[in-house]
């Protein structure tokens, strides 16, 4: 195979490792459309008393 | 007052290996509470939301780094929410009457004050880098997922519900299951939802995942 082929595809394999490196650790949002700011709000937080229970 | 209860870590679920180990995730859980637990305490008591919870956000978010995500990116920095979205979210938050008086006088220190209409100015890359001022929109935004009629259900916070909305989003096809009300577990929405989803539920609600190590209540 040609050197210079073999380098386009190792710089082209190398960029999409670190792209998909980059996704999986850093981008953790992937937003699918659409915000919540529509979100009808039904609870009232200041009255929200938050009890946590350990799932033993 | 309402109680409501946070169930974890949640039946079937367990943090990835890949995050990190058990030490790996508590070491960086630790490092959050120790370098921004005066602002966690301050939101929490603010939302009524438990600090815990505000901690594992940070975790999987940003992992605690206040600059994470692409430099002036539209959702850079601890929580990783969306400036503009933002903006909606805390003139929402003040329409609607649930803005504490210490909420409101926090967000007018780092200069986000409120006119005669409830406008505010836009919300900037620089604001999402400080970590008070980011923690504390991210807390406002979560109180909202879990006010909701889907994020508590039966006296019960569905955290995989607002984990999947927070982060894909209320209206495409994760948010549409997540707000769906179908899936009455976190194992049955973690097996339906996309795939960086399902990791983000699995590392806060999973067994060794930050809900479970972090040490505050």
């Amino acid at each position: 195979m040609n050197r210079n082929l073999k380098i386009a595809i190792g710089v082209v394999v190398g960029v999409g490792v670190l792209y998909l490196t980059y996704r999986y650790f850093f981008k953790s949002s992937e937003n699918e459309g659409g915000d919540t700011t529509q979100e009808p709000i039904v609870y009232n937080k200041a009255n929200r008393r938050v009890v946590l229970v350990a799932n033993n | 007052m309402a109680e409501v209860r946070l169930v974890y870590p949640a039946t079937g679920l367990v943090a990835p290996s890949s995050w990190g180990s058990k030490e790996s995730i508590q070491k960086m859980v630790d490092t959050i509470d120790s370098k921004y637990g005066n602002f966690i305490d301050f939101v929490a008591k603010e939302s009524n939301l438990p600090n815990k919870m505000i901690t594992s956000f940070i975790a999987v978010e940003s992992g605690g780094n206040p600059t994470a995500g692409t430099k002036g990116g539209a959702t850079q920095g601890l929580m990783q929410w969306n400036r503009a979205y933002a903006q909606a979210q805390l003139e929402k938050e003040l329409k609607q009457g649930r803005m504490t008086k210490g909420e409101k006088d926090k967000l007018a220190s780092f200069g986000i004050k409120f006119d005669a209409n409830g406008k505010t100015r836009a919300i900037t890359n620089a604001d999402q880098l400080k970590p008070e001022l980011n923690i504390l929109i991210g807390s406002i935004i979560l109180g909202q997922l879990v006010d909701t009629d889907w994020g508590t259900e039966n006296g019960e916070i569905k955290l995989d519900r607002i984990i999947s909305v927070y982060n894909a989003g209320a209206y495409g096809d994760t948010g549409k299951k997540a707000r769906s009300k179908i899936y009455k577990t976190p194992q049955d929405l973690a097996k339906v939802v996309n795939s960086v989803t399902r990791a983000y539920i699995q590392k806060i609600l999973g067994v060794n995942g930050a809900l479970q190590l972090t040490k505050t209540a």
